[in-house]
């Protein structure tokens, strides 16, 4: 149980945590958002399994303190009770967030369609200008990627901005994703396809507006447009 | 005691089974059909793709709740019986917190 | 095989208790397997279960080796060790050497060994079925190790997601191998779940009530029921990838109105109760060690039990959460994700019973409860991170990466392997009579505990930092380099000590001292037996009257080695032990064991020869094969039953009982009830497969939808029920003492008609291959013809027996266990037609979109 708090501490130090492909250095709303439950998770997780432990230790050391809090009780708080309402917390925090980063409302967020083929994956922007393994986003704004499959499953996974979802053959889904600021993120296959799986990487370049519009072949002004419309899509 | 009294201690867990089918399927009904498109004014504006889960949610509740009742009169009968009691009160509980969802969620995004 | 039936009328007298030594040697006589060739023709639960347990332990080094030549892969980013093509077959046969040859086969022969012993019986229920069943799965496991030694092993990931597993994307025989090699294993995890449940309800020590059941029996029941409604559906999947693959029937291809998301409901919900039915059994051996270290009885048995009831229901309503990423509803995953939590109380509560239990006795320290300490720790984190990747949001971020990787192995090395090393320690000085020396048990504890948390522990970090799962590169830029040479290195450590743990045991079963009962003071009832126990046993079945954990073994034990108890002798050479009424468990029935043969050997090597042939598809041949397994299968049965009335035979202490085949419940029965419903979840699969593929698919409605010809449906139905009537009926006048003759040829002449009927409808399915919906109506239809064959066959057998003199009013089993599927039959053809009528009723008024 030292060990591993040790091995955790000293992941910390060494400020484990961040790298261009990091779920844990978040840059956008999505990412915070699943970042922050984690640590909750995380420090709610630790206290509880040193909770355990120290029960499992006092029933070898002093197992009368137990005896006299008695052994039914034992299971009925530390395995319903307490379990139940930790449980009910964090669904309930999990379902709110859910709401948040999951469901995808009709509004004005711009569309721009990925589509993934073994081994690569081919974007497709507003005015029809395409890239491939290059995504280009405009910061500060959502962005609805609408992702489909030419081949096998594919995951569409940029881990600093958000959660993944599957590239399906047959099936159109949608994920809503937000870059706060203009950089540059990773992005990866996250779903098993063939020999090609692991090189089947993307970079996501997020721009200010009008660097973005440049970038996607658009006038700067339309690109605004677009935003207002809502009519990103083809 | 018969052979039938050990199918007992399946009973409300049975009843969380089903209704977890008929919830998953009728969702899956629904969204298929829009019937989350269709707002009823006589309930206060609910979808009917909600309202139908939350139908089916308070039958099985209900169901649940009853085989509860039935095993808490039978609970003194012997071994099997108070073990098909606390099952049944598992299930209900388990039942409220897999499908309290239906009354806040997103039906079909 | 005829029998050495006494002569009728003349009751065989209780012999008076017998001396030990010379009850020991006719038991011997009749129980033990001959050395040499006959070991082949073994049946013995001992013998089978300890084969089992080598068998599967051997793949836990197979499975081992290929997970270090996956870390030697993934130590740095930069290692050119294998190609990805290699890659590929590495870690798809990591995990499926690990599931399926290792965890579920050293379950079942841990199961195989132990509960006869537990329960207070000489043996299983069906003991050649225990033999077909390892044959099944060796010879399934020895074309799998063939396929990767040849180079042509499976490399779509353990779980052969469509479509990368069907046949476009996988041309090789790659993915055959898997389909064809697993089901052929899984039939033997299928033959052991009909048996541990027959088992456990059936063949018990007079007095063992369901109440007085030792809990590790529960833990075996329950978990015996899972895999009978949790491996059909894989098995139905199975079979459809395997006919998209080489009859091109397109079920999982979205461009032919099928969907790759159905291959991943049918395998999830076969996949998820899969983890719980490996934790299960070794919930059930901590179950059983900790209270005899704790010196004191399990606390809260009766709340373990619903706990695991709960666990056992809750397990299979968890399967999307392997499919959170699919696109599915945020209130449909909220479903999965809220049970995937609770899941988590059951858990708990058995963990907390073992605290309590530790904290009411006088805990003793030996080397099972340092292995036990090891689980606990390495268990509780896996069930945390569990309830982490259940939160769909932070599960969008975590699926797929080696987050859940650390995790699966938190939990199932945690909740498997640890225990079982545990158990390991615990039960084999049963196994071989001798005392632990434990001169590496520590240190191999400590190399394995501490090597596994170095290959894992910050495993989680590196999914977190954006490494996939199943990549055998990495960017040297993720600066995941010292997070994998750290894992890589971990894992070297716990090989060591996996090392040692081998030596260590060879070590015990060489130099360790004999001893002469029950070393660990246990209260169970295995231990009142000499060790390494004797092919029989108990040499007499006791009388329980406590619970099963509150025995004197060794009093006991000195009791039933002096004959004492039940059977206390042998007659007519039969091979005897005791079945039980269900729940109160009143002897009711004498059953007669089948004897050492080379049966089941023959009939795993046919199915084995059908095996090999529809890999090499050569489909003729396969059939002929398939007929020739059949046929072996009837075989079994010219060994059992009798030709004449037997009546109540004396089992010692004043009572008496009938042979089983006389009585109205007995263990095949059971079986053939227990197969209908296993059969009737792979069948509730298929017309789920059907409505979700009109719900869900892409390119729907079908151009030509397979609408049955109403007038042969109808025929169809009539026969059915027919079938079913007169199956009713000749067992109605055998019963009345009356010829069944008519009614069994009516029955068979009506199934086979029926069977006909059902292939023509079938060959009327217009263009199978051009769309999922005319795909899943042929299978429906054929699935529901064969049905109707087997009952045809059934009558037939039936016929045979009567003419073969093994039928009488009192005689009656084949007929009833006849009857049982003659109705199931009919009852699902009926709803088998109905169903082809909906899905082309449904067809024609549209699907989910073009």
């Amino acid at each position: 149980m030292f060990r591993f708090g040790a091995i955790l501490a000293g992941g910390l130090v060494l400020s484990a945590c961040d790298g261009p492909l990091s779920a844990l250095q978040p840059e956008g709303p999505a990412a915070r958002g699943i970042g922050t439950l984690w640590w909750i998770m995380l420090v709610a997780g630790t206290a509880i399994f040193l909770a355990v432990a120290a029960v499992l230790v006092l029933a070898f050391v002093r197992p009368a303190w137990l005896r006299r809090f008695g052994g039914t009780r034992l299971i009925l708080w530390g395995g319903l009770v307490v379990p139940l309402v930790v449980l009910a917390g964090l669904v309930t925090a999990a379902f709110a967030l859910g709401e948040r980063v999951l469901v995808v409302r009709q509004d004005e967020a711009l569309r721009i369609e990925a589509m993934a083929r073994r081994w690569s994956w081919h974007f497709r922007y507003p005015g029809g200008h395409e890239t491939v393994d290059l995504l280009h986003l405009p910061a500060g704004r959502d962005v609805d990627i609408v992702l489909t499959s030419e081949d096998v499953i594919h995951g569409f996974w940029v881990p600093r901005l958000g959660g993944k979802l599957d590239a399906i053959p047959g099936h159109t889904n949608i994920i809503r994703l937000r870059a706060d600021r203009p950089g540059t993120y990773g992005g990866v296959c996250a779903e098993y396809c063939g020999i090609g799986h692991a090189p089947m990487r993307f970079s996501v370049e997020a721009h200010e507006p009008e660097a973005f519009a440049r970038a996607v072949g658009l006038p700067p002004d339309e690109a605004g447009g677009m935003a207002a419309d809502g009519e990103g899509g083809r | 005691m018969r052979p039938r009294s050990l199918l007992l201690l399946g009973a409300g867990f049975t009843v969380w089974a089903v209704a977890f089918v008929a919830l998953y399927a009728m969702l899956s009904v629904g969204c298929r059909f829009g019937w989350h498109e269709v707002a009823l004014d006589m309930a206060g504006g609910l979808s009917l793709q909600r309202l139908q889960l939350i139908a089916i949610f308070l039958v099985h509740l209900a169901a649940g709740a009853a085989v509860v009742v039935v095993l808490r009169l039978w609970k003194d009968r012997g071994f099997l019986y108070p073990l098909a009691y606390f099952a049944a009160i598992a299930a209900l509980g388990a039942s409220v917190f897999s499908f309290a969802g239906v009354f806040f969620l997103s039906t079909c995004q | 095989m005829n029998r050495n039936l006494p002569p009728q009328g003349e009751e065989t007298p209780t012999p008076p208790p017998a001396d030990p030594i010379r009850l020991h040697r006719e038991l011997a006589a009749l129980w033990d397997t001959p050395a040499g060739r006959q070991q082949l023709g073994a049946v013995n639960h001992s013998i089978l279960g300890k084969r089992f347990i080598l068998a599967a332990f051997f793949f836990f080094g197979v499975g081992g080796l290929l997970a270090m030549l996956i870390r030697v892969q993934l130590a740095t980013s930069g290692t050119a060790f294998v190609g990805p093509e290699i890659y590929g077959q590495l870690f798809t046969m990591h995990g499926t050497v690990m599931m399926f040859l290792f965890a579920i086969p050293m379950f079942e022969g841990f199961a195989i060994y132990l509960l006869p012993k537990l329960l207070g019986a000489r043996d299983l229920a069906f003991p050649r079925l225990t033999a077909y069943g390892f044959w099944c799965y060796i010879f399934g496991a020895t074309i799998l190790l063939f396929a990767m030694i040849a180079g042509v092993a499976p490399d779509s990931g353990w779980f052969m997601y469509t479509p990368l597993s069907s046949a476009t994307y996988s041309p090789g025989i790659n993915a055959d191998v898997w389909l064809l090699g697993i089901t052929f294993v899984e039939i033997s995890a299928l033959s052991a779940a009909v048996e541990i449940t027959v088992s456990v309800l059936k063949v018990r020590a007079p007095g063992m009530s369901l109440a007085r059941m030792p809990i590790l029996a529960w833990y075996l029941l329950i978990t015996a029921l899972m895999m009978l409604f949790g491996f059909p559906p894989l098995i139905l999947g199975s079979i459809l990838l395997e006919l998209e693959r080489a009859a091109d029937l397109p079920f999982f291809d979205p461009t032919r109105g099928g969907d790759s998301l159905l291959w991943q409901h049918l395998f999830w919900l076969f996949g998820h109760p899969e983890v719980y039915i490996i934790f299960l059994p070794a919930a059930g051996a901590i179950s059983m060690m900790i209270p005899t270290f704790a010196r004191h009885e399990l606390v809260g048995y009766r709340a373990v039990i619903v706990a695991v009831i709960a666990m056992a229901f809750l397990s299979f309503g968890l399967w999307v959460h392997h499919m959170f990423t699919v696109g599915i509803p945020h209130l449909a995953l909220a479903f999965f994700s809220a049970a995937s939590g609770l899941v988590a109380i059951p858990t708990a509560v058995q963990i907390f019973a073992w605290i309590a239990t530790l904290a009411a006795g006088r805990p003793r320290f030996d080397v099972p409860m340092l292995y036990l300490g090891g689980f606990f720790f390495i268990f509780v984190v896996g069930g945390l991170t569990g309830v982490m990747l259940a939160m769909v949001p932070f599960n969008w971020q975590a699926h797929d990466t080696h987050f859940v990787v650390a995790h699966l192995h938190y939990v199932l090395v945690g909740g498997f392997v640890f225990p079982m090393m545990a158990a390991a320690y615990y039960w084999l000085p049963h196994f071989t009579g001798r005392l632990a020396e434990h001169r590496l048990s520590k240190t191999a504890f400590w190399a394995i505990f501490i090597g596994f948390n170095l290959t894992f522990f910050h495993m989680h970090l590196t999914g977190l930092r954006g490494m996939p799962r199943r990549v055998d590169t990495y960017p040297v830029e993720a600066r995941l380099d010292w997070l994998n040479l750290l894992s890589s290195v971990g894992s070297f450590v716990m090989t060591i000590g996996f090392a040692l743990f081998v030596v260590d045991l060879v070590v015990h079963m060489r130099f360790g001292r004999r001893f002469r009962r029950n070393p660990w003071a246990a209260r169970t009832l295995e231990w009142a037996m000499p060790t390494p126990p004797t092919s029989y046993a108990f040499a007499s079945l006791p009388h329980i009257e406590e619970r099963g954990d509150r025995l004197s073994p060794a009093r006991e034990g000195a009791r039933l080695a002096g004959g004492r108890g039940y059977l206390g002798f042998t007659r007519n050479g039969w091979m005897e032990t005791l079945g039980v009424d269900m729940v109160g468990g009143r002897p009711d029935q004498l059953i007669v064991l089948p004897r050492q043969t080379f049966l089941p050997l023959w009939s795993g090597l046919l199915t084995a020869a059908m095996v090999l042939c529809l890999l090499a598809k050569v489909y003729w041949l396969a059939l002929a094969a398939f007929l020739a397994v059949v046929v072996s299968l009837l075989a079994w049965t010219g060994a059992t039953g009798a030709r004449q009335d037997v009546g109540a035979l004396p089992i010692g202490n004043g009572a008496s009982a009938r042979p089983h085949w006389e009585t109205e419940g007995p263990p095949s029965w059971w079986a053939m009830v227990l197969t209908c419903a296993a059969e009737a979840t792979l069948f509730s699969s298929l017309l789920f497969g059907g409505l979700f593929l009109w719900l869900v698919a892409p390119q729907w409605p079908p151009a030509r939808p397979a609408m049955p010809d109403p007038l042969l449906a109808a025929a169809c139905a009539v026969l059915l029920v027919l079938a079913a009537l007169s199956g009713r009926g000749g067992l109605a006048s055998l019963l009345r003492e009356r010829s069944p003759a008519l009614g069994l040829v009516l029955c068979a002449l009506a199934h086979g008609g029926a069977a006909l009927l059902f292939a023509l409808m079938a060959a009327r399915v217009p263009t199978p291959t051009a769309h999922a919906h005319n795909a899943t109506a042929l299978v429906l239809l054929a699935l529901c013809g064969l049905r109707a064959g087997f009952g045809a066959v059934l009558a037939g057998y039936g016929l045979w027996r009567l003419r073969a003199g093994f039928l009488s009013a009192a005689r009656s089993l084949d007929l009833r266990i006849g009857r049982v599927w003659h109705d199931y039959a009919a009852a699902t053809g009926l709803i088998g037609l109905g169903a082809a009528f909906a899905f082309a009723w449904l067809a024609t008024s549209g699907g989910a979109g073009s």
